[in-house]
């Protein structure tokens, strides 16, 4: 199984998505966005701060011409997630609902958060969020439809899996830290960087392996 | 082909929280103007090449709902330099992008 991490100009947790999705047993490989991406099982988009994130984050990016070619692997069932930045791509070009904007407390959130797994019984894991940009945000019709179709993936709770504002960090509707249409998926934690106990924790693999499983690319 | 300056002045949907737009108030308040609610907002300026005013109106409107503005939390309306510009607010656009 053969893993692209798109890079962009100013993607910066592109080698850390490397070394985390290998730290899975994945073989992942950067391409710099002009590149082709080439027959590959996966995408990963990374964080960072695409294209200076101006306009808005992940605006530029999602009109690139790397996203057209990543809407078309994702037309054709090959898995996509994002990360942070990426996750603010995927929803700029509309492959995932609702939109991420500033938080709600104006401040770029570095800190380890909760996060649980939506479902009965999901697991709760402990991954490092950083982004200025992370509260979610979208219509009521559209929450519905997030709602009644599944698309939450994860959402911010307590070290128990409780949903409170006091374990929200940005001020996310609903407290989605992540989200799940099909094979598109994209969250703000970063797993990446809880791949190694060195660094604070390693529930990013656990989170990467169950990712690898759920979209049947697991080695 | 002639250029057309045109302004697209881009603004959070209402029901959005705007956290910046509350720090303004903030200081605002502080400072004592008698000022209830500030919300931001961005202008941006285009030189357009287009054969007649109404094609610069278009190329506009097209880059405000496609890149400019982001339909799922805001909405964006023209403003020409010119005077001709339509200055109808207009609510995002259907889905984004050529999958959707």
């Amino acid at each position: 199984m053969s893993v692209a991490v798109l890079v962009f100009p100013g993607s910066n947790c592109d080698r850390d998505a490397v070394q985390g999705l290998s730290a899975v047993g994945l073989a992942a490989h950067r391409v710099w966005h002009r590149d082709p991406l080439g027959d590959v099982d996966a995408v990963v988009l990374p964080g960072g701060f695409s294209y200076g994130d101006y306009l808005r984050s992940g605006a530029l990016a999602a009109h690139s011409p790397a996203l057209s070619e990543v809407r078309r692997l994702a037309r054709r069932g090959v898995p996509i997630l994002g990360i942070c930045n990426g996750f603010q791509i995927l929803c700029e070009a509309g492959l995932l609902p609702g939109a991420l904007t500033v938080n709600r407390s104006r401040q770029f959130r570095c800190t380890w958060e909760h996060v649980r797994v939506e479902g009965a019984a999901g697991p709760v894991w402990a991954l490092p969020i950083a982004h200025r940009e992370g509260r979610w945000w979208a219509d009521a019709a559209t929450r519905a439809r997030v709602a009644s179709e599944g698309e939450v993936w994860l959402r911010y709770c307590g070290p128990d899996g409780s949903l409170s504002d006091a374990h929200n960090p940005n001020g996310s509707l609903d407290h989605v830290a992540g989200l799940a249409r099909g094979r598109v998926m994209g969250l703000m934690p970063h797993p990446e960087r809880a791949t190694d106990a060195l660094l604070g924790g390693t529930d990013g693999v656990a989170l990467l392996t169950a990712w690898a499983h759920q979209v049947g690319v697991a080695s | 082909m002639p250029h057309f300056k045109r302004v697209v002045a881009v603004d959070l949907k209402p029901a959005l929280l705007d956290p910046e737009g509350e720090a303004i108030l903030g200081v605002l308040q502080h400072l004592g103007y008698p000022v209830q609610d500030v919300r931001v907002g961005r202008r941006i300026e285009l030189t357009v090449s287009a054969d007649g005013p109404a094609e610069a109106d278009a190329v506009a409107a097209a880059v405000g709902d496609r890149v400019l503005a982001n339909p799922v939390m805001e909405t964006f309306r023209l403003e020409g330099a010119d005077g001709t510009g339509a200055g109808a607010e207009r609510p995002g656009g259907g889905p984004r992008g050529s999958a959707q």
